[in-house]
């Protein structure tokens, strides 16, 4: 017998207030074992190589966590350009380590995207620099100095911190440079060089255009061997990147910036050889101060797909934005097209674009700027008769837009400048103006009807051939009025679906018929768009003329890639879209099997 | 071995107590000048010389000051006799207060011994009645007595559910507090003197705040006059526009002369003159150097300096008063002047009778100049090289080699960091790190001190591109950037001002806001970049005056309001902060070095300017601003001046004439090292330096960019952090004050048996274990230690007591470590002497 209190209890009893405690506390404890376990789901995490060869085989190495399926079999490959893909060491059991040959089919540049999946998931995509002739093994601190120009790819050691050196030529330019963070690694690099008394010669640290990427300049005066300092500023290791040591960038600005689907047009490239304003390398780096030299190049759209990506012109990674819109540049054109994309650059001596649009009563003007990274605080006027009717900077709000509601057609002039007054290299900037403001957005989540895989996230699904996938779509109106007709489209080619989320709802399930299928399991993308009828004022243009007019509501995957990509401020093509694992049916697999055996 | 040296500490201790009380015996204070009543006047100087008296409330506080053959100075106010001619004109009591008795004009003859003097006056309008003023004689008396003190009803809540504004600050809170709030009942014009607020102050109803004054004192006679006139409160009438205090700042009183009375003349817009030193409100600025009372009359208790803080409405003066005795044996010995520092610090000394100590040893100054500049103890190799240098201008080589190093830019930074909160919570690792490379960049190439300031406060754009816009994100709002600038660059804490006038000091509420209007169109804007904040600035918006609710214009300190046209009015604000005229900006920059050098700066608290905080030598203060402006706002010029000066250089040994002194730096004022220098110090010296989260391992503690860069860890919630025990501030705040430089029990408790302490003695890779590894001789390893954290070799009788303890025991290791624990507890290695 235990005593407790006044009470007495005789724990061999069955209904006893001890054993239910105990039932309860073991409970609770089994519970928390089961949360806190984790539970394994494919994931990418890092990779031994941040590049891959443009025509060349790579052999990579990826990191992550079940990369092997039930079987051990090595995870499928999927390329955001076409290639064959062999596995490497096959036979190997480590589900957190998997080794794969690469090779493009056709020429790549750019940035491109790699993800890896089986039956049942598909991980995030890990982005790769496409690059030739590059070095692994970086040399360490008391070896023979590296030669200039050379291009290493490695990843930071413990603490982050490497210290190579380097030998330079006088009078010549030398230019480090780091690309990481457009490649979605977590590194958050500066480059310190030293001469051979340890002191500090020039640093580097963000750069304006191109955001935590450091590109360090130095001019020696004195030819002899100087050491880079390459630093992961929280010291952290096992970070990827791409390092440049030459004797100018890789890369550089476009004008325009950006380009039709299906455009081809000449692109002004300049290497980002110079400082520009408001670099905090100007201060401790040595500079020639000269003008920079632009190359032309002929660029033609990547994909079909609208949105920022990565072109490599005159060997010079520079970020891009493909639009359906017409793009026009400053002196193309007295009056821009609405809708359309103008493109321009506050230089030096500029501070200030001017053009004129046409706008018809009515409408509502919207003018956006397409997300560059870049020093500009672009800051728009709109005036009527030098009268100012609307005016918007991005600086209050990065999101934001221009909106006015044009009171009477006619003649209307736009200015654009920098809202803090700087000009200069760097200033580039493409304004998307429309009349009429596309606001909504629309949001997916699990479905509660539909059976779900394991782990799998709302945008990285795997669905059989021929089943019916249900979606849960979510509307955020931002003011549009009506029901919402949803469509999909996987890999090009339209769903059969129903759904549409009526006006006095924001969210539906939506169920799209996945096609029958009998090729092998593979990774297919997935668009998923909706389309509203409203009045006419309020609506975009879909080329109709009648008032029955459609506006177009995109899906955002933003909350979901920010879960993934955790490094990333902006997600490129190749990143953005729904990715479905199609399976065949089970029979269809069996058969798979067996034609394999 | 520790008990034997912890009775050995107790045993110091008593032994220092004795030296101390000895030592206030001797040298003996001597009084040695005439006193007042016997000395020879030769001249008499009577302030007011002319005055007019207008109104039947009206008095004069006349000060009389006889002039000395040496042209020295002495207060006879309350020893000279007075005479009014004609007699029935005005009353004078001995304490040389006029009162006028009817209209007319007159002289008073003044005497003292065979010296004689007559001034003039006139009276006016005497015999009218004259109302009691509710802003100029209802609110001072309030004032005065205490009763709107900070700690009575002027606190935020006021004090038994009445409150006042403080010192009067706000006439309409304390019109309706005194006339309304209650129903009225603390005045009764019907029957004045049942009033509460009467009878509450003299006692004749119970009061927590104790009796204030009698009812025959010239307050409780304003108060009840003014309940009877109806407690009126109108505004009407001539506005003050200002105070005049006699004697004026500067005024030397040798004991046992050492009284003096004030004199305050209010001013008014009507170009009239009243004498309102009877409504004045006093305090000293150093209770240990004078007193002052009700009536102004100050009196010296010790030699020194205090500013008088005279309130009278919303004026306030802090005239400075420096009181000298001699001192029986005292000489002056024309100590070597190395620059202009000693020049000024040795004048202020031989004033006060102080003796500097004479120049440290050389073992001394090489560790002081170490930790100084470079935050860390100087190594043994670095020791032996600065001792076997024969060159006779070996500090001063020293000292420039010091302010080269890498390691000086990385400690300074340091410092920097924890005024401007450099902090993981403010404003996130990767900004940290960016900040505080700003900040050891800023140090290392010397930019000048204007240009770090303007960078800072017009910091615009990506605080990514330009980390030190960080500032404003750890001031993240208007008044927290307004009240972190006035703090960190104009060395004023003007957050009371927020709420009220300053309690303390000229500021008002409505200077706070003039001043925040310089930043109250920053905008903060996130973007899509990860840690990054986009600083621009509105074209337009304003602050207002919460209490007025008027538009508050840009204003700043001496200059007052600024006209601007730019739409970042910080602009305007960097332009006057730096201009060469601004008298604020060089001092505070200048005294906050030679704070941190000297261990207490010539202001002190160094972050706090005010009229009533004075410096300790003006005249120091004034040639180091001014040779910081020459030099280009050089801060390296300025440290290294500092570090040659021989009031840097002396001992921290006092002598008998200047034990006393501790604030004149007559000798270095031995301090404990900071919790940071404390570990990389503890960490040298066991050969085990401590590893830091976040950094490589080589960092050192004084490098370490912000103190919470260690993630908050749950588990280890309750577990002591030794560098948060020894005063390592959070950097919640701009005031250096953060920084604890209390001594406590649980500091006492690490350095006995905490763990970071007993690791680093314990640890087999540590110096002992290692050396005796390698078959060093444990005597040989006992000479190591003190070199490493004395900076000096062990005496004979030192090496001899470790010698007996070591053979003493059979585990060498054991005995060495509680040699090492030994020295480690010694405050010859905590202190920075």
């Amino acid at each position: 017998m235990i005593e407790l209190g006044k009470m007495r209890f005789d724990p061999s009893s069955t209904f006893s207030i001890f054993r239910v405690l105990r039932l309860i506390g073991v409970t609770i404890f089994l519970s928390i074992c089961l949360l806190s376990f984790p539970v394994m789901a494919i994931e990418l995490r890092n990779s031994n190589r941040s590049t891959l060869n443009s025509t060349q085989s790579t052999d990579i190495e990826l990191f992550g966590a079940d990369l092997r399926d039930a079987e051990n079999q090595p995870a499928s490959v999927w390329t955001s350009f076409e290639s064959t893909v062999e596995a490497i060491e096959p036979e190997s059991t480590d589900r957190g380590r998997v080794r794969y040959r690469i090779t493009p089919v056709k020429p790549i540049d750019g940035i491109v995207a790699v993800r890896v999946y089986h039956r049942d998931e598909v991980s995030q995509a890990m982005l790769f620099y496409v690059k030739d002739d590059v070095n692994d093994k970086l040399p360490g601190e008391d070896s023979n100095p590296v030669s200039v120009p050379s291009f290493w790819d490695f990843q930071t050691k413990g603490l982050g911190h490497h210290r190579i050196p380097v030998e330079l030529m006088s009078g010549r330019p030398f230019v480090a440079e780091v690309i990481g963070d457009r490649l979605g690694s977590e590194i958050d690099p500066i480059l310190i060089l030293q001469n051979q008394m340890g002191e500090e010669v020039a640093f580097a640290d963000d750069h304006p255009i191109i955001g935590s990427d450091p590109i360090l300049h130095y001019q020696p005066s004195e030819t002899g061997v100087f050491y880079l300092l390459v630093r992961d500023v929280e010291y952290r290791g096992g970070l990827r990147m791409f390092l440049n040591l030459g004797n100018e960038p890789v890369s550089g600005t476009a004008f325009p910036n950006a380009l039709g689907i299906d455009e081809m047009r000449p692109i002004d490239v300049t290497p980002i050889d110079y400082d520009v304003m408001g670099n905090p390398s100007e201060e401790t780096s040595s500079n020639p101060s000269k003008t920079p030299v632009s190359y032309s190049a002929l660029a033609v759209s990547r994909s079909n797909q609208v949105g920022f990506t990565h072109y490599s012109l005159t060997g010079r990674l520079v970020a891009m934005f493909q639009t359906e819109d017409p793009v026009r540049v400053e002196g193309e054109l007295s009056v821009l097209p609405v809708p359309g994309v103008f493109c321009g650059r506050l230089s030096s001596g500029n501070s200030e674009d001017v053009v004129d649009v046409f706008l018809e009563k009515g409408t509502r003007f919207v003018v956006s700027l397409l997300g560059s990274r870049g020093p500009l605080v672009g800051h728009i006027r709109l005036f009527q008769n030098d009268r100012r009717v609307a005016e918007h900077h991005w600086g209050a709000d990065p999101n934001g837009r221009l909106r006015y509601e044009v009171p009477e057609a006619g003649m209307y002039r736009l200015e654009i400048r920098d809202y803090l007054s700087r000009t200069g290299p760097g200033f580039e900037y493409a304004l998307h103006l429309d009349h009429e403001d596309v606001s909504a957005i629309l949001k997916i989540a699990d479905s509660k009807k539909r059976k779900k895989r394991r782990n799998e996230r709302p945008h990285r699904l795997a669905v059989d051939a021929g089943e019916t996938l249900e979606l849960s779509v979510r509307v955020d109106r931002r003011g549009l009025q009506g029901p919402i007709r949803l469509s999909a489209w996987l890999d090009g080619m339209p769903c059969s679906s129903v759904g549409e989320i009526p006006a006095d709802r924001s969210d539906v399930d939506f169920s799209i018929r996945i096609p029958e299928s009998d090729v092998p399991t593979r990774l297919q993308s997935m668009v998923i768009r909706g389309y509203s009828r409203e009045k006419a004022d309020k609506q975009r243009s879909s080329g109709a003329k009648d008032s029955a007019r459609v506006t177009e509501i995109p899906l955002d995957l933003t909350e979901h890639l920010s879960r993934d990509h955790n490094g990333l401020s902006r997600y490129p093509i190749g990143l953005g879209g729904m990715m479905l694992v199609v399976s065949p049916t089970q029979e269809d697999t069996q058969a798979e099997m067996e034609q394999k055996e | 071995m520790r008990n034997h040296l912890i009775f050995k500490r107790v045993i110091h201790a008593g032994l220092a107590i004795a030296v101390s009380v000895a030592s206030l015996l001797s040298p003996s204070r001597v009084d040695a000048a005439e006193p007042a009543d016997t000395i020879q006047i030769a001249q008499l100087k009577v302030y007011p010389p002319v005055f007019t008296i207008t109104g039947a409330r009206e008095q004069l506080q006349m000060v009389v000051t006889g002039v000395l053959s040496d042209q020295s100075l002495v207060d006879l106010t309350g020893k000279a006799t007075y005479a009014v001619e004609p007699a029935d004109l005005a009353s004078v009591n001995d304490q040389g207060l006029l009162k006028p008795m009817r209209d007319g004009e007159g002289s008073l003859r003044v005497t003292h011994g065979d010296v004689n003097t007559i001034v003039t006056f006139e009276a006016e309008n005497i015999l009218q009645r004259q109302r009691v003023s509710f802003d100029y004689h209802t609110l001072p008396v309030l004032a005065q007595t205490g009763c709107s003190g900070g700690s009575c009803h002027g606190a935020p809540h006021g004090k038994a559910g009445f409150r006042l504004s403080l010192f009067g600050s706000d006439r309409e809170l304390d019109r309706v507090s005194l006339t309304h709030q209650m129903a009225g009942r603390r005045i009764n014009p019907i029957e004045p003197t049942k009033s509460l607020l009467l009878m509450k102050p003299t006692g004749e109803v119970a009061h927590q705040g104790g009796q204030r004054f009698e009812r025959d004192e010239s307050q409780y006679e304003l108060l009840r006059d003014w309940i009877a006139e109806g407690a009126n409160t109108d505004s009407g009438g001539p506005q003050c526009v200002g105070i005049k205090i006699y004697p004026e700042t500067g005024r030397l009183l040798k004991f046992p002369n050492h009284t003096q009375q004030l004199s305050v003349i209010a001013s008014f817009d009507d170009g009239s003159q009243r004498d309102v030193t009877h409504l004045s409100k006093y305090e000293v600025s150093n209770p240990l150097v004078a007193e002052v009372n009700r009536s102004g009359l100050v009196q010296g208790l010790d030699r020194g300096e205090s500013a008088v803080i005279v309130r009278f409405a919303n004026f306030i003066e802090a005239p400075l008063l420096t009181f000298v005795r001699d001192i029986e044996g005292f000489t002056w010995d024309e100590p070597e002047e190395a620059n202009y520092i000693d020049h000024h610090v040795y004048a202020k000394l031989r004033q006060l009778q102080f003796k500097p100590s004479s120049l440290a040893n050389e073992s001394t100054f090489v560790r002081r100049v170490f930790l100084d500049t470079i935050g860390l103890l100087p190594t043994e190799e670095e020791l032996e090289q600065y001792l076997s240098d024969p060159s006779p201008t070996r500090r001063e080589e020293l000292i420039d080699q010091l302010l080269e190093r890498p390691e000086y830019a990385k400690f300074w930074a340091q410092k920097w960091g924890d005024l401007l909160r450099v902090s993981t919570k403010l404003i996130g690792v990767p900004s940290v790190h960016k900040f505080n490379r700003w900040l050891e960049v800023s140090v290392a190439s010397n930019q000048p001190y204007d240009q770090f300031a303007e960078q800072i406060l017009l910091a615009t754009g990506s605080t990514r591109q330009h980390p030190q816009g960080n500032f404003y994100r750890s001031a993240a709002d208007t008044n927290d950037a307004t009240e972190t600038a006035a703090q960190v660059f104009l060395g004023t804490r003007i957050q009371c001002a927020k709420c009220h006038n300053h309690p303390f000091e000229r500021w008002t509420q409505g200077n706070y806001y003039g001043l925040s209007a310089f930043f109250s169109r920053l905008q903060r804007s996130k973007t899509n970049q990860k840690d990054e904040v986009l600083l621009w600035s509105k074209e337009d918006g304003e602050v207002v005056h919460p209490a007025t609710g008027q538009t508050a214009k840009p204003w700043v300190p001496v200059a007052g309001e600024i006209p601007t046209q730019e739409s970042d009015r910080r602009l305007a604000f960097a332009d006057w902060l730096t201009a060469e005229q601004n008298p604020l900006f060089a001092k505070i920059e200048v005294n906050r070095i030679w704070a941190q050098l000297m261990g207490q700066g010539i202001v002190e608290p160094f972050d706090d300017f005010r009229d009533s905080n004075p410096p300790a030598n003006p005249e120091l203060l004034e040639a180091l601003a001014k040779d910081f402006v020459a030099s280009g706002y050089d801060r390296r010029h300025i440290i290294r001046t500092v570090l040659l000066s021989h009031t840097y250089q002396a001992s921290s040994d006092t002598n008998p004439w200047n034990e006393q002194d501790r604030s004149y730096f007559s000798h270095y004022r031995p301090r404990m090292m900071t919790a940071e220098q404390l570990v990389d110090a503890l960490g040298y010296v066991t050969n085990k330096p401590e590893a830091f989260f976040g950094v490589p391992v080589s960092t050192k503690a004084t490098w370490v960019p912000a103190p919470d860069l260690k993630p908050h860890d749950r588990a280890k919630i309750g577990s002591v952090e030794f560098l948060k025990v020894f005063g390592q501030p959070e950097r919640q705040s701009a005031c250096e004050c953060e920084r604890s430089k209390d001594v406590s029990l649980g500091q006492a408790l690490e350095l006995l048996n905490g763990e970071t302490v007993n690791e680093m003695i314990t640890a087999k890779t540590n110096l002992v274990h290692q050396g005796l590894e390698a078959g060093v001789d444990s005597l040989d390893l006992v000479k190591r230690l003190y070199r490493r954290a004395l900076s000096r070799d062990a005496t004979e009788e030192e090496l001899k007591v470790h010698e007996d303890y070591i053979q003493s025991h059979q585990d060498k290791a054991q005995a060495l470590e509680d040699t090492c624990w030994a020295l480690l507890n010694r405050n010859e290695f905590l202190f920075q002497h």
